[in-house]
């Protein structure tokens, strides 16, 4: 007689590492952890066809921490890596992960054009305010006012709004969690890897070392009490006039995904008969 | 509570969420005892585990009732109250320089929200077994934050500068 063995579901502990996280403790990168690992469980896609990819920065050691593959790279460039990545292994559940210095900073540019190919991959941008890990400058998305050691005063600048612009640049998918709420976290991760396209997740992850304002964020925060729009301008009508501290599923388009054959469209003797001279 | 929870409350439900706040609570203390021996504080570690142990104790004593952890989702009842179950521990709650009393205090936190979600659950169930359930569930975690209480006053306050570091993280 055959014996059919039902293989046992994964848990969320079947996608950790052995590596320990060296983060603050308070840190909000243990939840996006957490919530990760959550939501793989949930899609039941074993480790070997994820693939982590990250830059530098605190938030950008999470492969190290997870079972799956995973790439930490250049800061800034994690979304070319993805991108490339999810290009040539279209199989792979691809998510790239980061904070708001190495995201929309040093990747701004990257972001811009992430978005706009619309590639079927995931964001998770762990957002934080601050630059933690190089010990508390202030970031693009840091408020105006923040006052601290390294920008008396505040730096008065304007602060970058990562939604308006991953829907102005055509992301498909955009959505704002917060850490404090690693169930619901897990909840966005796992429809944004679900949704078709370029899918941009900001969690709003607390750095309790050098933003210890940050720990009132669980008191801020509130769910969105609108379903999500498939409309772009409406989407950022209320991306542009919420409070910041809306969390939830912001937008779900319905743009198709960006996905080059991977067949060579030329021979290789034919390329080589161009360039003879 | 809800409508929808409502419906769904039946005694088999109110184990599963049971089952599910003991084992995430274990999960949550042995994640922050992990958290603790990184940054060489062992005191406070070893503490976070022996809470880990209670909790997971709590936990194997509720899966005789035949709840498997993956067939697990709380999100219904007991979550009604906030982000995460009751007796979960929030991860932002923690310092790396905290003394075992911080973490007696916050884990006395958790027992009386424990408490305070079951005594709701009491009053309001429409199942009269669940009522009946939950009100054991309270007065057991009252049980519990009394005993926390009753260490927690043996330990000394921590000092005023407990969170000083020579060698802060900080620039100033």
């Amino acid at each position: 007689m055959n014996l059919v063995i039902a293989p046992t579901p994964l848990s969320a502990n079947d996608y950790k590492s052995d590596y320990k996280p060296v983060w603050c403790p308070g840190c909000g990168d243990y939840s996006v952890l957490l919530a990760f690992t959550k939501a793989m469980a949930q899609l039941q896609r074993p480790p070997e066809e994820i693939a982590v990819v990250s830059g530098i920065g605190c938030s950008s050691r999470i492969p190290a921490y997870t079972n799956c593959y995973g790439f930490h790279g250049v800061h800034g460039r994690a979304l070319p890596v993805g991108t490339g990545l999810k290009v040539a292994r279209p199989e792979l559940t691809v998510i790239v992960a980061g904070g708001d210095g190495d995201g929309f900073s040093i990747g701004g540019n990257h972001f811009l054009h992430a978005c706009r190919r619309n590639i079927d991959l995931t964001y998770i941008v762990m957002d934080n305010r601050v630059y933690g890990m190089t010990k508390g400058q202030p970031s693009p998305t840091t408020e105006p006012d923040w006052d601290s050691a390294l920008a008396p005063g505040g730096t008065g600048l304007r602060p970058f709004h990562p939604l308006v612009i991953a829907l102005a640049s055509g992301a498909n998918f955009v959505a704002r969690g917060f850490s404090g709420d690693p169930n619901g976290c897990a909840d966005l991760i796992v429809q944004a890897v679900k949704h078709p396209g370029f899918s941009f997740v900001e969690i709003l992850s607390p750095c309790v070392t050098f933003r210890p304002d940050q720990r009132e964020w669980g008191k801020m925060v509130h769910s969105a009490s609108v379903n999500p729009t498939d409309d772009p301008a409406r989407a950022a009508r209320r991306i542009m006039t919420d409070d910041g501290f809306n969390i939830g599923v912001l937008y779900a388009g319905c743009r198709a995904p960006y996905q080059p054959q991977k067949a060579a469209s030329a021979s290789m003797a034919a390329i080589e008969a161009e360039f003879a001279i | 509570m809800t409508s929808d929870t409502a419906t769904k409350c039946t005694v088999q439900a109110f184990f599963a969420e049971l089952f599910a706040m003991e084992y995430e609570a274990a999960e949550r203390y042995e994640e922050l005892a992990s958290q603790m021996d990184t940054h060489n504080n062992i005191a406070v570690a070893a503490l976070f585990r022996e809470l880990a142990a209670i909790e997971r104790k709590h936990a194997v004593r509720l899966q005789a009732h035949g709840q498997s952890v993956q067939a697990i989702r709380p999100r219904d009842m007991l979550l009604s109250r906030g982000f995460e179950l009751p007796e979960t521990a929030p991860l932002d709650r923690t310092h790396y320089l905290m003394t075992p009393a911080h973490a007696l205090a916050l884990a006395l936190e958790n027992e009386e929200q424990a408490a305070r979600c079951f005594e709701e659950f009491a009053i309001s169930a429409p199942d009269v077994e669940v009522r009946k359930l939950a009100a054991e569930m309270a007065a057991e975690e009252r049980r519990h934050a009394a005993l926390i209480r009753s260490r927690l006053a043996k330990l000394p306050e921590p000092p005023a500068d407990w969170d000083h570091d020579l060698d802060p993280p900080r620039h100033s």
